[in-house]
């Protein structure tokens, strides 16, 4: 396991997984990970398909509870509390697939994500706005969510995971099926959420180019297991990610 | 308020009293009664369709709310207005038992446990004595004064409850129920108590059927068990298919339509079932979201002249 070079000792971690490990019967989805989330960082979780990223993110969310190993949000132990409980804490997630209500407009999707954390039709209303417009959704807010764009039910989805005003926001694969055009704008919106909200953001994605320009630091998982850590460019020459990626020889 | 359209509902409860003032008769009367509490079941039935779920328990609160007004009069001799309520306040504690526990799952097995729910209620009714057993309970009168004005009272409670369902539909709470049926993953990321609202929803819904359940023992004056099976709940359900299930004046209409079928159906008998199945075969097969559904491909047919044109130019040019 590769130490981190690039440590910004400010305090706590928002979440630290030690050892973490989910069985699914004889597969083992994710086997002794370990993973650190620091205040204010923007961290990319990439790996190759079946690495188990998905799996991570249901465990860290609790979603689905860990085989073995433990898990600290907010300095709190979370090992196989729910999830309601995490989000209400103010961890809040995207899903990689339809992670929106369809038959809702993009107002009413958008206020879901504000009904535990407000009360009162106007600051709820005020909040939905606000976030639309950090999205660029507001030209969208009374259509209707399952007759939109895809990029623009992604953008939909982090507005919901985002409209909690989350200390963590955790994004599935938030690229995936954007233009280039969406992706820079995209991009944009992660950094003005951490510079303007104090979100920490953690990001699963395949979209490597945008993986390497926005994040601080990034884990590699593969096999279940973190492969390297570090900065874009520790992590890009790393021959061991290389290997993963290329399909190379590696000893797992 | 602005958005809960409340004067259509002001003319529409005016146009509901203003029929059963003008109507006189016991004929007339039962009819609008029975149209009334269908369409307060339908109702009830969509509300709970608005968290995905399809709750045969539906029948079972109908059911202890007709008892709950049935023992309070028939054997306590109890006020009307305790009576009225009995029941109804009843269901609210057993529904949100049965919802606590029964809502962790979804889809056919909840059918299946409400259905399970609904017949084990029902015969229970059948197995106790005191309240008359599988011959039921007679003697369920209202108040004197209120003879006369009985369909009218009816309507009123029947509209004051449909438009709270309105209400809480079209609120924050109402939308999140909605939220869960299309995700309830995306809600509980997002710090919704899942559980806690679709338990709130299903008591809510329970609660209007148990008023209805007890307003049909004041109509009817006779209850037994054999009233709440499980054809309550499927007719309620057809009520809301062929009105239309995107919203609750479908479950309305298709509870006006399909109960005034039904009693037109039973002069002719043996009969009856063929109309009745029949009227819902064609409903469904000429209008799959039902009345609702087919009002709105008509308004938008006739408010969009210009994309009808082309084809009606056609004949025109070959000419």
């Amino acid at each position: 396991m590769s130490a981190s070079t690039h440590a910004r000792s400010d305090g706590a971690p928002l979440l630290r997984a030690v050892g973490l490990t989910k069985r699914f019967g004889g597969l083992v989805a994710v086997s002794g990970f370990d993973l650190e989330v620091r205040q204010g960082e923007i961290l990319g979780l990439i790996g190759p398909n079946g690495a188990g990223k998905s799996t991570t993110f249901n465990l860290i969310s609790g979603f689905i509870k860990p085989s073995a190993g433990s898990l600290e949000v907010f300095g709190r132990d979370c090992t196989g509390t729910s999830a309601t409980k995490i989000s209400r804490m103010g961890l809040t997630r995207t899903f990689q697939h339809g992670s929106y209500m369809r038959s809702l407009t993009v107002r009413d999707n958008i206020l879901v994500g504000t009904v535990h954390w407000l009360s009162g039709r106007t600051a709820r209303n005020r909040r939905v706005e606000e976030t639309a417009a950090i999205l660029g959704l507001s030209p969208y807010l009374e259509a209707i969510a399952g007759t939109l764009p895809h990029g623009i039910q992604r953008l939909v989805s982090i507005a919901i995971a985002f409209a909690a005003r989350p200390r963590l926001l955790c994004l599935d694969e938030p690229l995936t099926g954007l233009n280039q055009t969406e992706v820079a704008s995209t991009l944009d919106v992660f950094q003005s959420i951490r510079r303007d909200f104090g979100s920490t953001i953690l990001l699963v994605e395949h979209n490597m180019k945008a993986v390497m320009a926005v994040c601080d630091r990034i884990v590699v998982l593969h096999h279940g297991q973190q492969l390297a850590s570090g900065t874009p460019a520790e992590v890009r020459s790393n021959p061991e990610v290389i290997a993963a990626y290329l399909g190379g020889r590696h000893e797992h | 308020m602005r958005d809960l359209h409340v004067p259509w509902w002001l003319a529409g409860a005016t146009v509901a009293i203003a029929i059963t003032l003008s109507f006189k008769g016991a004929y007339a009367a039962s009819l609008m009664n029975l149209v009334a509490i269908a369409a307060l079941i339908a109702a009830s039935m969509r509300f709970v369709l608005l968290i995905g779920e399809l709750s045969f328990a539906t029948s079972a609160f109908v059911g202890l709310g007709a008892y709950g007004a049935g023992i309070a009069t028939a054997l306590f001799d109890w006020p009307f207005p305790v009576a009225l309520i009995l029941g109804p306040l009843a269901v609210i504690v057993v529904s949100a038992l049965f919802g606590y526990v029964t809502l962790r799952i979804k889809g056919p097995y909840f059918m299946l446990i409400g259905f399970a729910f609904t017949e084990a209620v029902r015969i229970s009714f059948t197995k106790v004595n005191a309240i008359g057993g599988v011959t039921g309970l007679p003697g369920i009168f209202p108040p004197q004064f209120l003879d006369s004005w009985m369909p009218t009272f009816v309507a009123l409670v029947v509209i004051g409850l449909l438009f709270g369902l309105y209400a809480v539909e079209k609120s924050d709470f109402g939308k999140t129920l909605v939220a869960i049926r299309d995700n309830e993953d995306i809600a509980r990321t997002v710090g919704v108590d899942v559980l806690a609202f679709k338990v709130a929803c299903f008591v809510i819904a329970s609660f209007c059927a148990g008023v209805a359940g007890s307003l049909q023992a004041f109509v009817n004056n006779v209850i037994s068990p054999s009233d709440f099976g499980f054809l309550v709940a499927s007719f309620a359900l057809a009520y809301v298919k062929i009105g239309g299930e995107s919203s609750i004046f479908g479950a309305i209409t298709g509870a006006i339509f399909l109960s005034l079928l039904g009693s037109y159906a039973l002069g002719f008998g043996a009969g009856e079932h063929f109309i009745y199945g029949g009227a819902m075969v064609l409903a469904m097969l000429l209008m799959p979201k039902g009345f609702i559904g087919l009002f709105a491909t008509l308004r938008a047919r006739y408010s969009r002249p210009a994309k009808a044109t082309p084809l009606a130019a056609k004949p025109v040019a070959a000419q």
